[in-house]
């Protein structure tokens, strides 16, 4: 059984065995969180890595009063949102000075290609939302993360949080709803 | 019954409640539906992944780090000793032979840039193989 308290000892003891347990369990966390706000694919890994290197730098530091598991989400979050900051002439998407304001623009010949497949479609469309929205959804469905939690990692107020998942659900369902919508109005 | 918003059948759904239930409109129950379904989808992973040797990759990171650390510590340690050794040898020939240490001091301060690159090209190969050398861990 993985026991946080055991396993931050072994590695201040300077135990890389345990250190390779810590990342074998936590990998899947720190990629989903990358893996939704770095859009460069061959980054990704590298990314990963240096959060994991950032995180066994500063383990001294932890002291026990959030889970391990939303201190590593919050290095990670951290680590991508420098990354975006460093290379946000890269981005492809501009995002709206009022995030409440956002919507989906007019849709992208890839975007028709991939419609089929739910999954893709639902993905391409996260990609192009503000980080906000991109952050919450993954924090909350992928890595399960409780609303209280996510304010710890990123910093936004739960109130807000809330506001963003909601919001992005909600204009995700809309625009596969109205998609269905045409699909049925052509086929007829 | 006025019908719920798409935040109450969000925050429904959030709860695990709005299952099999027959109060709600048609239309309400199409948008569970849809929610329903893009909750699924939002919880699945994505179908790439990291590498199988991720972990192993990031751990050798670490033990360079660390061995990059532990050459440091060495180098300065090793030059210190040495500088000390060289002070310590001097005093005390300065103390049993004032006479010879001040002509070694001579001899020395003559070839001083000599015997710097010495100094210089010994820590430089300390270095290298260092760097060349591989651990095992």
């Amino acid at each position: 059984m993985f026991n946080e308290y055991d396993i931050v000892s072994r590695i201040l003891n300077k135990d890389l065995r345990a250190f390779e347990l810590l990342v074998k369990r936590y990998e899947k966390l720190v990629f989903f969180v990358i893996n939704r706000l770095v859009q460069d694919q061959q980054n990704k890994e590298d990314i990963c890595q240096e959060v994991f290197i950032k995180i066994y730098n500063s383990l001294g530091t932890f002291r026990f009063q959030s889970k391990l598991s939303t201190w590593i989400a919050r290095i990670a979050y951290l680590t991508a949102v420098n990354y975006l900051k460093k290379n946000k002439n890269n981005s492809t998407y501009e995002y709206p000075d009022n995030i409440d304001s956002y919507h989906f623009t007019e849709e992208t010949p890839e975007q028709e290609l991939i419609k089929k497949n739910t999954a893709a479609y639902v993905n391409e469309l996260i990609e192009q939302m503000p980080h906000q929205y991109k952050t919450v959804l993954t924090l909350y469905h992928l890595n399960e993360f409780s609303l209280t939690e996510i304010e710890e990692i990123t910093g936004i107020p739960e109130g807000t949080v809330k506001s963003y998942l909601f919001r992005a659900r909600k204009l995700l369902k809309e625009k596969i709803e109205k998609d269905i919508k045409q699909e049925n109005t052509w086929k007829s | 019954m006025e019908e719920l918003n798409d935040d109450e059948l969000q925050e429904l759904l959030s709860r695990g409640t709005g299952t099999g239930d027959n109060i709600f409109s048609q239309k309400e129950n199409s948008d569970i539906l849809a929610y329903r379904k893009l909750f699924t989808v939002l919880a699945e992973e994505p179908s790439q992944g990291l590498s199988f040797s991720f972990a192993a990759n990031v751990r050798r990171k670490i033990q360079e780090q660390l061995n990059r650390k532990s050459d440091r510590r060495f180098n300065l340690l090793a030059a210190t000793i040495f500088a000390l050794s060289i002070a310590l040898a001097y005093g005390l020939l300065m103390w049993i032979s004032p006479a010879t240490g001040s002509l070694i001091l001579e001899v020395v301060l003559k070839f001083k840039w000599v015997l710097a690159m010495i100094i210089i090209v010994f820590f430089c190969f300390l270095l290298t193989n260092q760097r060349d050398v591989k651990r095992e861990y």
